[in-house]
């Protein structure tokens, strides 16, 4: 996912958004506001967020396409029908994101290769730790955008892929 | 089990019949006591707290409550095979059924409540009304349970709107306000199947209903011996649907006064009846400060708790010592009043679609913690709410030393206790507690439908709807497998099988 629009039920309204990821969080268009959304799970079902830097905490239960989330008092029930799944992303990119800034220590990939699901792509390395990145579904490589001994930022694509090749 | 501070447990061996959060309130107090309990369930609450906090636990038969929590026969049966002494009743279900207090009794069993004949004579509505107007006490005008033609013309000669309530039994169960006479025969009829759904008899009565009247009950306790003590008032006026759903002591329409006037009341009908054990005298106050007797409810009370934080009192730990045949330590004058409690009944119900049930997973419980607050709760985690019972999932009581703090107490809480999967009616309760009205304590039984009747939910603030598209971009996961259910019982795969 680099970008997924949505449209999201709650409450008897439809509302259209459009969910993008950028850095370690999501920027949320809803309408004419764009919103910086960050979180990250406590436990499972409760989360602290930052969104426009208001913290805040949360929880939710996900069932299928519906979702309740309960937020200062109050739970509300969502549903959505993904309008263009994926949209303008032509693979599955987002999947593939650096998890986090560090060095890409390793491409064990080349362009034009085709790609199992779970096989590695590359390696990068933060605080001492080595993440390695799998592709989530079978794909094809496209481009290589980094090369080995450089550093990367969190979210950056270093392999673009193209999916269902 | 530890018993440092009770001398001598009042039994050795409870049963308790009933579910959810009442049964694990009794079990509690039994354990504190250092009496062994006996859980009952039926299997669609084979994985409830209830049963996993009892030292045991019997299995009554399937969902429907005919087959299991209203099945007299194999309740006193699980009472005598596991060796109970005394079985507990909790309320609803069994609590005011005067058969099953006899079958109790026969079976060598002690039943905590009043005798059968108690029960009866004052379970049965019209009799306790004329036991009442015998007395003194004054009653709402009405007529007594009769055929569908009787009710009819007495209906009309009170004057509409009238209001139709179960004869045996409680909790606004069958009850219902006629404007119509239109309308009469059919709401009737509709009273009578859900009485005799909820009660197994169809008896209804017919009474005067009065014009936005404020519902105050008095708790009374009584031993064997003839000392019978009132525990104050408690105002539960608001209700959905005629039943209770937030509970006060003390009433903010009630001076010393006029409490010691109803106290007195609710004391002389105990006392005439033979009252014995914990019980509840309803009456209806209007807006003069008149009072009218209303029912007498020969059982623990749901909203019990606010009774009990106010005046420090174990109602369920008395309701145990006087069964046991002891002597009620607790005389009039040492009953003092201290601060401001409130409850709010938390229910499986959808406020936006009329209070509709709405069972379901629980798939997420967090329940408050704080100062001052107490939550009875008979759910957990990954547990199927079931469709067969009362909806009732939880009680939330906050006690502060005035009753402004009190219920900030319980906005806080409600606010703080999350539960997903089924609709609930915390959103609802939150809006209640802080409504003006409500929080200048003039409310009346019509309140509800006064105040609250238009309520929505608020929309989704931006944040929340951000928060949500996050997590709804991702692909949804497998279902994790219920969190509260137990590993696979090998026992399980039995059922059904013969052993050699």
């Amino acid at each position: 996912m680099r970008s997924v629009r949505l449209r999201v039920f709650c409450a008897g309204r439809q509302l259209p958004v459009e969910v993008r990821s950028s850095g370690d969080g999501y920027t949320v268009r809803l309408g004419d506001r764009e919103l910086r959304v960050r979180w990250q799970e406590l436990s499972p079902g409760v989360a602290e967020a930052t969104v426009e830097g208001v913290r805040l905490r949360f929880c939710y239960a996900r069932q299928g396409e519906a979702l309740q989330l309960h937020l200062a008092g109050r739970v509300y029930p969502f549903t959505r029908t993904r309008e263009e799944a994926e949209a303008r992303s032509p693979g599955p990119e987002q999947d593939v994101r650096a998890p986090m800034p560090g060095l890409l220590t390793r491409v064990l990939v080349e362009p034009g290769q085709a790609v199992a699901a779970g096989q590695p792509l590359y390696v990068v390395e933060a605080m001492k730790m080595e993440t390695v990145v799998r592709a989530v579904r079978p794909a094809r490589v496209l481009r290589i955008l980094a090369r080995e001994g450089e550093q990367v930022e969190g979210g950056a694509v270093v392999v673009e892929l193209e999916e269902g090749a | 089990m530890v018993r440092a501070v009770i001398a001598t447990p009042p039994f050795s061996k409870v049963l308790v019949a009933n579910r959810g959060e009442i049964a694990v309130r009794v079990i509690r107090a039994c354990r504190e006591l250092g009496v062994r309990t006996v859980a009952v369930y039926s299997e669609a609450d084979r994985h409830s707290p209830h049963v996993l906090l009892a030292d045991e636990a019997v299995c009554l038969g399937p969902a429907e409550p005919e087959a299991s929590y209203l099945n007299i026969g194999r309740l006193v049966d699980a009472a005598r095979g596991a060796g109970a002494e005394a079985v507990h009743p909790g309320y609803g279900f069994l609590a005011e059924n005067p058969e099953f207090a006899r079958a109790c009794e026969e079976a060598g069993l002690v039943f905590v409540g009043p005798p059968s004949h108690v029960i009866a004579a004052l379970g049965d509505k019209d009799r306790a009304r004329r036991l009442a107007q015998r007395l003194g006490i004054p009653t709402v005008p009405g007529h007594p349970a009769a055929d569908d033609d009787t009710l009819e013309r007495a209906a009309c000669a009170l004057g509409f709107p009238v209001v139709l309530k179960a004869a045996a039994g409680g909790g606004g169960r069958g009850m219902r306000v006629v404007h119509d006479p239109e309308r009469f025969r059919e709401t009737l009829a509709s009273a009578r199947r859900e009485v005799k759904a909820a009660f197994g008899d169809d008896a209804v009565l017919v009474e005067k209903y009065l014009d936005r009247p404020r519902h105050v009950e008095v708790q009374i306790v009584a031993d064997r011996y003839g000392a019978t003590i009132h525990l104050g008032e408690r105002d539960c006026s608001v209700q959905r649907r005629h039943q209770k759903i937030v509970e006060e002591s003390p009433s903010p329409a009630v001076d010393p006064q006029l409490r010691s006037r109803l106290g007195e009341a609710a004391l002389r009908l105990a006392q005439e009846a033979g009252y014995v054990n914990a019980g509840t005298v309803e009456f209806l106050l209007d807006r003069d400060g008149r009072f009218y007797f209303l029912e007498a409810n020969t059982r623990l009370q749901v909203e019990h708790p606010v009774t009990e934080l106010v005046t420090g009192v174990d109602l369920v730990h008395l309701q145990l010592q006087v069964a046991a045949g002891r002597r009620l330590a607790l005389r009039q004058e040492d009953v003092v009043w201290r601060g401001h409690a409130v409850e709010a009944r938390v229910y499986a119900e959808d406020p936006e679609r009329g209070f509709a049930p709405s069972p379901g997973r629980i798939l997420l419980l967090r329940e408050p913690h704080l100062p001052g607050v107490r939550v009875d709760s008979g759910v957990q985690e990954g547990q199927d709410v079931p469709v067969h019972y009362d909806p009732i999932l939880a009680k939330v009581v906050a006690w502060a030393p005035d009753r402004p703090t009190a219920v900030a107490r319980l906005a806080q809480a409600l606010q703080d206790y999350a539960l997903l999967g089924p609709r609930t009616n915390l959103s609802f309760l939150l809006d209640l507690v802080t409504h003006p009205a409500f929080l200048a304590g003039a409310v009346s039984t019509q309140f509800v439908e006064d105040q609250l009747a238009a309520w929505r939910p608020p929309d989704p603030p931006p944040e929340a709807v951000a928060l949500a598209a996050t997590l709804l971009a991702q692909e949804p996961q497998a279902p994790k497998p219920a969190s509260g259910t137990r590993a696979p019982d090998p026992w399980d795969r039995l059922e059904g099988a013969r052993l050699p």
